[in-house]
């Protein structure tokens, strides 16, 4: 595996705010968030529930559902080499990137598809918008391809199903089809099989990789499971409340943890490269976004914590090529 | 969260709290510990009543329903004259009397053609419509709620039946089906208040009219029963929809197991618990039923010889074309504004009873005591 | 395909037991007619003993209930409910006074689907506006309004101050082909009937479907609202999809509880019919059978109640099967 430093950027976030204006109050969900996904690569985000990895990849096609709103930040996309900020264009500019250069793939495929329509017609609308068919009957048999393609048994029959008569399972085949219709040239996939069973889930994660290596595609793969993560990744950004607290090629976190979070995350789950003999809990919960703790967010939940964590907020430092760690231990 | 959620008072809610602490005191009475057991039940009183004070349309809505209910009790005895024409004749003036505007002749809203006065009819009217209201509803909703609660809960070939029951009953436009069978029951009722003495005296004292006329409220009753027939069917189904869902909960399971019987789960178990729609429901229909029993008065119009709204812009509408339009506004304003109110007051209650806009009226109640700072556990 | 016609079966073996239950609830009215109607219909105190003995006779009025039962099922089933006012059969009477009813109920619902429909979709797209609070008021105001009330205003501004209007017969066409009015008169191009026919119903229609409007208007809006804010209308614009096309989604997932509500709204006009027609002076069958209630004439009350219901029960059965085509969900 080259550096990837060397490779070039696809996007780059840049000091992205993401808050959502609620009754409660404002929710602080993205803060201070910086990264780059390069071409070609797998880049992994993982982090609880609520920590703001699915907010995070729906700022990239400029798509924060609402109450939420971007308020602040850059996320520069490299079109054809001219980097554009996504968070700048019109919005028939964004239209035109969602789903053929920035495709989705979402976690629940039963809600995400329109139960009215039957899901050929939902692959090829998704063709037909974009231009990447000429008609629906070139559409129709494109989506057949794409079916087979993911796997779907039977397909022909398929495309002419509505999507209460699959099983959750090929629904999202039919997502993940609908998500490579157009050749993206970056494919999101958001908790793509957790709302799946474990031996379908294993299918599809293996599918995923295929597809990603066989069309060249660039993966940004948000997961709660660091099992995943080892399989399936080359980079991984951790999250905790909102915050990207180490960010590092996969196998650098896995051996070399440096964030207490990341640290506790591995002890939490069973670790594929390193034998633990037991499981522990992170003591304590996840924040409340609308009063964040102030300093580091993860200060009253780390057996670390110092006067500094309270304070202040640490920022985001290299601590060896490619590893980066928001941690007041490794900031000097 | 640890901080502390403390309700922001306003001047309605010191009355709510009063009204809510008198409620309790009653209970106390019969039931000693019923306070302290429910202490949440009391506490959700309370913010669905914090909740209805920061509704300016719910309280409009219940201040024009309760001024229906006001002026339909005490009506008959503060209109300013009798609503018979007897008084006219006794003046001997029914030249002036006749069909004077608004105003003349000291009618505040003018008189019939009968040279009554309007007010004083629209009074008396405000009594029959309020009797309608609280004769139709309890009983339709009593008889729809036993039927759904049968149906849904012990399901199978009886639930099949009593609702194939229901079906036939929906399928009669309601209108329709009253104005058949009130049709048909007018003269058997008033035969059977003719044979009574007793009836007659509770039926007089009832709608607010002089023994004599006891006779004439058989069309308004028959009204009553034929609603009756028509009110049930949405209930039945309502329960029934609701049963289902409550009884695959636990807690009818495990009544089960302990052996209480099905009577008993019904009634005491799953009743209270799919009361709430079922008094929204209620309350929207308030209005159906005063809107109703007006239309069919309307429509049997010289068949009912006493003060009832529906009736009276029946008879004033022939004067309509010759510009007399007090006998027509009059009489449908008093009939819009009393449905609208329950009908705004149903509203808000959904509002604040619907778990789906439940969360956005309490944050807007709660105000955070204070925020601690960087929470701990 | 199948689907639907397994579904068309079912739903036609509930339609039956439906069917029977309204004969004898119909029946049943009859049953509750007080003792003797005999000798109003001879003609009151004076009436001739012998008539009399001979209507009871010919009416089965003094013979036990599952005989007067038969009798009513045969009448209706043969046509031989006599009127006794006038000897027609019952049932050929109102059937002839169904047309004008048809054209009335015709015009109240031209008014739901063409005002209700619209406003309930600006509303939703253009949420507290103006527009938003009307249709919100209408959908309140509109079923607290007495409509016998709403009609008299309305003759008084427009008969009696205006004189725009006319509320004295129905213009026929020259040609019957339908016997309802205005479709003759299209069918055979006498525009000036039409336009007379417009003329003559707008009011009693408008005022007929002046509460079903809010009430569309009103469902209309919350569950278009409810479909622009569901997943599937997420995803389609995750995938980019055009505007156009993502309302087409939203609005076609809307109407599906509309056509239900339609078909309620139907039976509530057909109840409000007799209303409206004694107030515009409309010759239908709600006029007839107020009629019949002041002449005692309950057969024809009875054949017009049965009838109605007929009418409404096929209606229904007529939206659940639409239902089925809109939805696929249904069909299973």
């Amino acid at each position: 595996m080259s550096g990837p430093q060397l490779r070039e950027p696809l996007i780059e976030v840049k000091d992205l705010y993401v808050y959502f204006y609620t009754y409660a109050g404002i929710v602080k969900a993205i803060e201070d968030m910086t990264f780059t996904i390069y071409k070609g690569e797998k880049f992994c985000m993982v982090g609880e529930t609520g920590c703001g990895k699915s907010v995070t990849s729906r700022a990239l096609a400029n798509i924060v559902p609402s109450p939420g709103r971007i308020v602040k930040g850059k996320v520069i996309y490299y079109r054809d080499g001219n980097p554009v900020n996504i968070l700048e264009l019109s919005e028939e500019q964004l239209r035109e990137i969602r789903g053929k250069e920035i495709a989705y793939i979402v976690q629940d495929p039963s809600s995400a598809l329109d139960p009215l329509y039957t899901i050929g017609y939902q692959i090829v609308e998704t063709m037909i918008d974009h231009y990447t068919v000429k008609d629906w009957k070139e559409g129709y048999k494109r989506a057949v391809e794409l079916l087979r393609e993911v796997l779907m048994p039977d397909p022909e029959q398929r495309i002419r199903n509505y999507p209460h008569e699959l099983s959750g399972g090929q629904r999202q085949r039919a997502v993940i089809s609908i998500g490579l219709s157009n050749m993206p040239r970056l494919l999101i996939a958001d908790e793509p099989t957790s709302s799946l069973d474990v031996t379908v889930q294993a299918q599809l994660l293996e599918l995923l990789r295929r597809l990603v290596r066989e069309h060249g595609l660039t993966l940004f793969l948000i997961t709660h499971d660091m099992g995943v993560v080892a399989e399936m990744c080359d980079r991984v950004a951790v999250l905790y409340a909102g915050n990207i607290v180490e960010l590092a090629p996969v196998d650098e976190i896995f051996k070399n943890p440096k964030h207490p979070y990341t640290m506790g995350l591995l002890r939490a789950v069973p670790n594929p490269q390193a034998d633990i003999e037991k499981l522990e809990p992170i003591p304590g919960t996840i924040p409340n976004l609308i009063y964040p703790p102030p300093g580091c967010r993860f200060h009253p939940r780390c057996p670390f914590a110092r006067d500094a964590c309270k304070r202040e907020k640490p920022p985001l430092v290299e601590v060896s090529p490619g590893h980066y760690v928001r941690c007041w231990l490794h900031a000097e | 969260m640890s901080a502390e959620e403390v309700y922001e008072k306003k001047i309605l809610d010191r009355f709510s709290d009063a009204l809510i602490a008198f409620v309790v005191k009653i209970i106390t009475l019969f039931r000693k510990d019923w306070a302290k057991r429910n202490k949440s039940r009391i506490d959700e009183w309370r913010l669905m009543l914090y909740a209805l004070n920061r509704s300016p349309i719910g309280i409009a809505g219940l201040v024009l329903g309760l001024g229906f209910v006001i002026v339909g009790i005490i009506g008959p005895w503060i209109a300013p004259h009798s609503y018979d024409f007897s008084y006219i004749m006794a003046t001997g003036k029914f030249k002036e009397y006749y069909l004077a505007p608004p105003g003349t002749g000291g009618a505040l809203l003018g008189t019939d053609d009968l040279g009554r006065d309007l007010l004083s009819l629209l009074l008396y009217g405000a009594r029959v419509s309020l009797m309608a209201t609280v004769l139709v509803l309890p009983i339709g909703i009593t008889i729809g709620i036993i039927i759904g609660l049968i149906a849904g809960y012990y399901g199978g070939a009886v639930d099949e039946i009593l609702m194939r029951l229901t079906d036939v009953f929906l399928a009669f436009p309601g209108l329709i089906l009253a104005l058949a069978f009130s049709s048909a029951l007018t003269q058997r009722i008033a035969l059977a208040i003719a044979h009574s003495q007793f009836l007659t005296s509770l039926i007089s004292s009832l709608f607010g009219v002089k023994p004599v006329d006891a006779l004439n409220v058989a069309p308004i009753l028959s009204i009553i029963v034929a609603l009756w027939i028509v009110w049930w069917p949405g209930y039945a189904r309502m329960t029934r929809g609701l049963t289902l869902q409550e009884k695959n909960n636990v807690y009818v399971e495990a009544s089960k197991a302990l052996g209480l019987s099905s009577p008993s789960i019904m009634f005491r178990h799953i009743l209270p618990n799919v009361l709430g729609p079922i008094i929204v429901m209620m309350t929207l229909d308030i209005g159906g039923v005063i809107l109703t029993e007006a239309g069919l008065s309307f429509l049997m119009g010289a068949m009912v010889k006493i003060p009832d709204w529906g009736a009276i812009v029946q008879a004033g509408s022939q004067y309509l074309v010759q510009g007399k339009w007090w006998l027509v506004i009059f009489p449908g304003l008093a009939i819009l504004i009393s449905v609208l109110g329950w009908n705004l007051f149903g509203d808000s209650l959904r509002d604040i009873l619907d778990p789906r806009t439940r969360r956005s009226i309490e944050f807007k109640i709660k105000k955070r005591k204070k925020i601690e700072k960087g929470e701990k556990q | 395909m199948a689907d639907i016609k397994r579904f068309l079966a079912r739903r036609a073996l509930t339609f039956i037991p439906t069917l029977i239950g309204v004969t004898f609830l119909a029946y049943i009215i009859a049953f509750a007619i007080p003792a003797n109607p005999a000798q109003a219909w001879a003609g009151g105190i004076k009436a001739n003993p012998e008539v009399v003995a001979r209507i009871i006779r010919e009416y089965h009025l003094n013979d036990p209930w599952y005989v007067q039962y038969y009798y009513f099922m045969k009448g209706i089933l043969t046509n031989s409910i006599i009127d006794p006012r006038w000897g027609y059969p019952v049932m050929t009477y109102m059937l002839s006074r169904f047309p004008i009813t048809f054209q009335l109920t015709l015009f109240a619902l031209f008014f739901l689907i063409v005002l209700g429909i619209p406003l309930g979709i600006i509303s939703a797209l253009k949420k507290d506006s103006w527009i938003d609070a009307l249709v919100r008021t209408w959908a309140l105001v509109g079923v607290s309004v007495p409509i016998f009330w709403l009609g008299y205003i309305f003759i008084y501004i427009f008969f009696y101050q205006l004189g725009w209007i006319n509320i004295a017969g129905i213009p026929y066409p020259k040609v019957h082909i339908t016997g309802v009015p205005i479709i003759d008169a299209l069918l055979s191009g006498e525009w000036n009937i039409v336009l007379e026919n417009i003329k003559r119903f707008i009011l009693p229609g408008f005022t007929l479907g002046f509460a079903g409007i809010g009430v569309i208007a009103r469902l209309v809006r919350n569950s278009f609202l409810e479909a622009i804010s569901s997943d599937y209308i997420y995803f389609a614009r995750m995938r980019g999809l055009k505007y156009r096309r993502i309302m087409t989604h939203a609005l076609r997932n809307a109407l599906v509880p509309v056509v239900t509500v339609l078909g309620l709204q139907f039976g509530g006009l057909l109840g409000g019919a007799p209303i409206t027609e004694t107030v515009f002076s409309i010759p239908g069958m709600g006029r007839a059978m107020v009629d019949a209630i002041f002449s005692m004439d309950f057969p024809l009350l009875i054949a017009g109640t049965f009838l109605v219901a007929i009418i409404y029960v096929i209606t229904n059965l007529i939206v659940d099967i639409l239902y089925a085509v809109i939805d696929p969900r249904v069909r299973f």
